[in-house]
């Protein structure tokens, strides 16, 4: 039988407000443990928590950005579990009525739109984190550090819309792209400020009905969502085809082994009665603070690309690349304010640009190219005074030593030559010296010539204009 | 055990409010535990009451049992007795108190120092609470 994979993902986002969503202990990542936190994130008898301003706001941010409607009266509740992380044996978060709901968002897969439905996205405490001394099954004992607990999160659930699992890193990327856009979150999967977990089933290709889903956890990156998605979707059709059921449940990613495994939880009861939270009172937003928040939304990833193709002539996978990331798109703008080639451009940052900062693990915003300089290296460019294969080098040399494009040029000496004098003298020492490549050229063989060209620049240590060494060339030949 | 609903709904609210969970939150629970499943419902039998104590992790004696299973009992037949009330133009309470909005700004304070956020740790290590396995392998 053929199946058809049915997926939806909840992914969890810390806001990156400065103080925890229930109390002022700091949210700041790396503290030495157990060191932000008081007695309303600790739970401790006669503490109350009292909800921060900013969480909310950030909330009706993403909501937005993500085509939500926004909620009237949302209130909060306590989701009851028992789990180490968890101080107060229960979570406070939203159950029936959460900030945001019925939104959308649209994602690109093998260059058709696709729209995936976000069914709510709610406010709700981060729990402490867990560190296992062995891996979570073989240790005896776990260590609880809760600075994170109390941190807040915004739980976005999508629609079971995802039908691969290339389309659900494809809504990651999205999602992550438009959260930070909206600078609510860093979105560090690193840093476990974006987690994501998944729901996953099949059904017979074709089906209207859902089948039993397995939920996938602990999956540390984009690349582990898919595999890990793809791994349980060939699980799930191996048990079905045996004739199997899948049983629901819970089961963790790992990674080193490349497969699912189910993870028994000691609290076999799952029953989170959730009940309003007596201890906060219920949240009314104004449509004004809404349209507030509104107008002060900047332009998001898929308005931005396509101003990039309309307005800038970009290809739309130019575009795409460019914008996925907020940093990188206002960097081209940056340096598209300053010399208006945005193609040239566009090559540049998705190019050099890139490479230095993947190898060297920085962020845009930390490049020492300033986009000052890689605009007055363009402008050297297109005025003929560096070649292309030059500029390459005088962009690495930008790189590492912030120097200014045209100190770099000048110290070195990297002028392109496109004095005619200058080139026929190299293009006639080349002709003399290599007289096999010359007969070999004239009897017929086209290909010669790149080899004379290639003498001709590796004398001219790589400044001669290439288009006049060619014209040269075949002038004499 | 007998007590008239308004009674139930202010031991509610009062226990919740106070902090005084056992009570409030058993109820609340026990509550919900019928409610939830929308079924009409059946005399709670003995695996309801320990389930319910297995999800509040309370310990009830095997002598206890049939005590608080009547118990249950009574308390979920003035809970019936309130949902015979009509409440078809009512709003669900969310908070019982009338007020909303009540919000801080996003402001740092100081934290405990490690040593008071530890003192009552059962069992703690290099600056760490310390639990027992949570996971079966």
């Amino acid at each position: 039988m053929k199946y058809e994979i049915v997926i939806g993902l909840e992914v969890h986002a810390e806001l990156k407000t400065n103080s925890k969503i229930f109390c002022g202990c700091s949210t700041h990542f790396g503290a030495e443990q157990n060191t932000n936190v008081c007695p309303v994130c600790l739970g401790l008898p006669g503490s109350l928590p009292v909800l921060n301003q900013r969480a909310v706001e950030f909330a009706i941010r993403a909501g937005l950005a993500l085509n939500c409607e926004i909620a009237e009266f949302s209130k909060f509740d306590r989701k009851n579990y028992y789990y180490p992380d968890l101080p107060k044996d229960y979570q406070i978060s939203q159950y029936d009525l959460p900030v945001c709901k019925n939104g959308y968002l649209d994602i690109e897969v093998n260059g058709e739109t696709k729209r995936i439905g976000i069914t709510r996205i709610h406010l709700e405490e981060d729990a402490g984190k867990l560190v296992h001394p062995q891996t979570i099954t073989t240790s005896n004992y776990a260590y609880v550090d809760y600075n994170r607990t109390g941190v807040p999160l915004v739980e976005i659930v999508s629609e079971p819309d995802i039908r691969t699992p290339e389309e659900a890193r494809a809504y990651l990327t999205k999602l992550r792209s438009i959260l930070e856009y909206c600078d609510v979150s860093d979105c560090k999967m690193e840093e476990g400020s974006l987690r994501c977990d998944a729901n996953i089933s099949l059904r017979p290709a074709g089906a209207d009905y859902f089948g039993t889903k397995a939920e996938l956890k602990n999956m540390n990156s984009f690349k582990a969502v898919q595999k890990g998605l793809e791994y349980e979707a060939m699980r799930q059709e191996d048990v079905l085809a045996d004739g199997g059921a899948i049983r629901q449940e819970t089961r963790t990613w790992d990674e080193a082994r490349g497969v699912t495994l189910s993870m028994r939880s000691k609290e076999q009861a799952h029953d989170y009665r959730y009940f309003p939270d007596p201890d906060l009172v219920p949240l009314l937003i104004s449509r004004e603070q809404v349209e507030e928040v509104r107008t002060s939304l900047p332009e998001l990833p898929d308005a931005r690309k396509d101003r990039l193709v309309e307005q800038d002539g970009l290809s739309s996978y130019d575009a795409e690349v460019i914008t996925a990331s907020r940093a990188v798109a206002d960097y081209y703008d940056a340096v598209k304010k300053l010399v208006d080639d945005p193609k040239t451009i566009a090559n540049w940052i998705m190019g050099d640009m890139m490479k230095q900062l993947n190898t060297r693990g920085l962020s845009i915003t930390a490049s020492p190219v300033t986009p000052v300089h890689l605009a007055e290296m363009i402008q050297l460019l297109n005025k003929g005074t560096i070649s292309g294969k030059i500029a390459k080098n005088v962009f690495e040399e930008m790189f590492v030593s912030g120097k200014k494009p045209a100190e770099i040029v000048k110290e070195q000496g990297l002028v392109q030559i496109s004095d005619e004098s200058a080139i026929i003298a190299i293009v006639e020492q080349v002709i003399a010296a290599n007289p096999q490549s010359v007969a070999d050229f004239r009897a017929g063989k086209e290909k010669a010539i790149g080899f004379l060209v290639g003498q001709v620049m590796k004398q001219s240590k790589g400044r001669a204009n290439p288009e006049m060494v060619n014209k040269l060339l075949k002038e004499r030949l | 055990m007998a007590m008239p609903p308004a009674r139930l709904v202010v031991l509610l609210v009062q226990s919740t409010l106070h902090g005084h969970f056992s009570s409030g939150i058993i109820i609340f629970i026990m509550v919900k535990y019928v409610l939830l499943r929308k079924v009409k419902r059946m005399k709670l039998t003995r695996e309801d009451v320990l389930n319910v104590a297995l999800l509040s992790r309370l310990e009830i004696r095997d002598d206890e049992i049939e005590n608080v299973t009547r118990q249950f009992n009574d308390i979920m037949q003035h809970v019936d007795r309130l949902n015979q009330v009509n409440t078809e133009n009512v709003r669900p309470t969310a908070h019982a108190l009338p007020v909303c909005n009540v919000l801080r700004p996003d402001v740092r304070q100081t934290s405990l120092p490690r040593e008071k956020a530890m003192a009552n740790a059962p069992l703690a290590e290099d600056g760490f609470f310390r639990v027992p396995k949570i996971v079966e392998g």
